[in-house]
C-alpha cells in the first residue's frame, strides 16, 4: 500500500530517560497485530438470557461480563505497552513474561523498582500511545494542520480567479466572452 | 410469615452441580415461605407442666411473578423454570441439590435481595436460601414470562445471610 505515492513509514518514537552516567533510550513502535494477544486473551463474549416469549439475547449488563471485559481492556493495554517497548534495543524483564498475561502488570514496578522515576515511566507510557496513533492532541493538531493547508490552497486558487476576472484598459472582463 | 418483596430481587434456582444455575430477574411479584413447628404441651393432671417441640415441619414455599429474564452460569443455553423444576430439556442433565439421589429431584431457591440504589448508602445484599425445594404445584406462562408455584422444602427453617454490598 502507498498513500500520495509514498510508502507510510513506521511511527517509531524515541523517550530518552536523562542520566549523568549516559541516557538511556526507549522506543516505541506501533503493535500492527493483535493476533498473539487474541489468543492468549479472547475477547470474551457476553452471556445469553432468555426473554419472555424464549426469545434469547446477549446480556451485555451481566456484571460478570463487565468485570472480565473490564480486564481484557486492561491486559490489551498491557500487552500494547509491552509489545511497543520490544523494539528498545536491549530492553530484557525480570518478572514480565508477553506470553503470561498475569506478569504484564508487572512493567511498571519493575521499572520503578530500577530507579526510572513516576514522570519518566509516563513519558514512556506517552511514548507507546503516540506510536500507536492514540494520542488524540497530536491527531487534532494533524487534522487542524491539514486543514489549515487545504484552505490556502482553495484561498490561492480564489485570489487566481478573482485576478483573472478583474477588468481590462478597454472595461470589458479579461474572460467575459467565454 | 415472611413477605419479600420481589423488586430488586434476583431468585437463582441451583441444582447439585457447581454450574447448574438458572439466575431469574424479576419482574413483579411475590414471593413468600412459611416456617412451621409444632408445641406438645404437657399437661400434668391437667395442669400445664412443660413443652416439648412436637414433629418438624417442612417450609412451605409459594412464588408468583413475572420474570423479565433468565440467565444461566454455562451462559449460551438457559433452561426454563419449569424446565428446571422438573429436570427436562435443557435441565435434564441436573443433579438434584439434595444429598440422597433416591429422594425425587429438588433445587435450592436463593433469593438474593440488594436494596441498593445507585448513588445512595451502599446497604447489604440479603441472601434467603430455601434448601432442597420441591414443587408441589406449578402454573407457567413462558410467553408472558410469568410462574407460580408452591411446594415444599426438605428444610425446617430458610438460611439467610447479610454480606456486605460488592462482595
Amino acid at each position: 500500500m502507498k498513500l500520495q505515492g509514498k510508502k507510510i513509514p513506521t511511527a517509531e518514537v524515541i523517550v530518552p530517560i536523562i542520566r549523568d552516567s549516559g541516557n538511556l533510550y526507549f522506543t516505541a513502535s506501533p503493535v500492527l497485530n493483535y493476533d498473539d494477544f487474541l489468543k492468549l486473551c479472547p475477547e470474551p463474549k457476553p452471556p445469553k438470557r432468555m426473554l419472555p416469549g424464549g426469545v434469547m439475547q446477549e446480556n451485555v449488563a451481566d456484571p460478570n461480563y463487565k468485570k472480565k471485559l473490564e480486564m481484557f481492556a486492561t491486559h490489551r493495554t498491557h500487552y500494547m505497552i509491552l509489545k511497543s517497548l520490544q523494539s528498545t534495543p536491549g530492553l530484557d524483564w525480570d518478572t514480565v513474561k508477553l506470553d503470561d498475561p498475569e506478569t504484564w502488570a508487572n512493567y511498571e514496578s519493575e521499572m520503578r523498582g530500577n530507579g526510572i522515576a513516576e514522570g519518566e515511566i509516563a513519558r514512556v507510557i506517552n511514548g507507546v500511545i503516540q506510536a500507536n496513533g492514540l494520542d488524540d492532541s497530536k491527531v487534532e493538531e494533524a487534522r487542524r494542520g491539514f486543514l489549515a493547508s487545504a484552505q490556502a490552497v482553495v484561498d490561492t486558487d480564489q485570489s487566481i480567479q478573482k485576478a483573472e476576472l478583474l477588468p481590462t484598459e478597454s472595461g470589458e472582463p479579461a474572460n467575459a466572452s467565454e | 410469615m415472611p413477605v419479600i418483596d420481589l423488586k430488586q430481587t434476583t431468585i437463582n434456582l441451583n441444582g447439585g452441580g457447581g454450574s447448574q444455575t438458572v439466575e431469574v430477574k424479576i419482574g413483579e411479584g411475590n414471593l413468600s415461605y412459611t416456617e412451621k413447628r409444632n408445641m406438645d404441651y404437657i399437661r400434668d393432671k391437667g395442669v400445664l407442666d412443660t413443652v416439648r417441640e412436637g414433629d418438624e415441619e417442612p417450609v412451605e414455599v409459594r412464588f408468583d411473578f413475572t420474570w423479565e429474564y433468565l440467565t444461566s452460569a454455562t451462559g449460551d443455553t438457559v433452561p426454563t423454570i419449569e424446565e428446571v423444576l422438573k429436570r427436562e430439556g435443557l435441565a435434564s442433565a441436573w443433579t438434584s441439590s439434595a444429598a440422597d439421589v433416591c429422594e425425587p429431584f429438588a433445587v435450592d431457591v436463593e433469593v438474593i435481595y440488594d436494596p441498593t440504589c445507585a448513588g445512595t448508602i451502599v446497604e447489604p445484599i440479603e441472601t434467603t436460601t430455601l434448601a432442597d425445594f420441591r414443587w408441589e404445584s406449578l402454573e407457567h406462562d413462558m410467553r408472558g414470562g410469568a410462574v407460580a408455584a408452591s411446594g415444599n422444602c426438605n428444610v425446617t427453617r430458610a438460611s439467610i445471610a447479610r454480606t456486605a454490598a460488592g462482595s
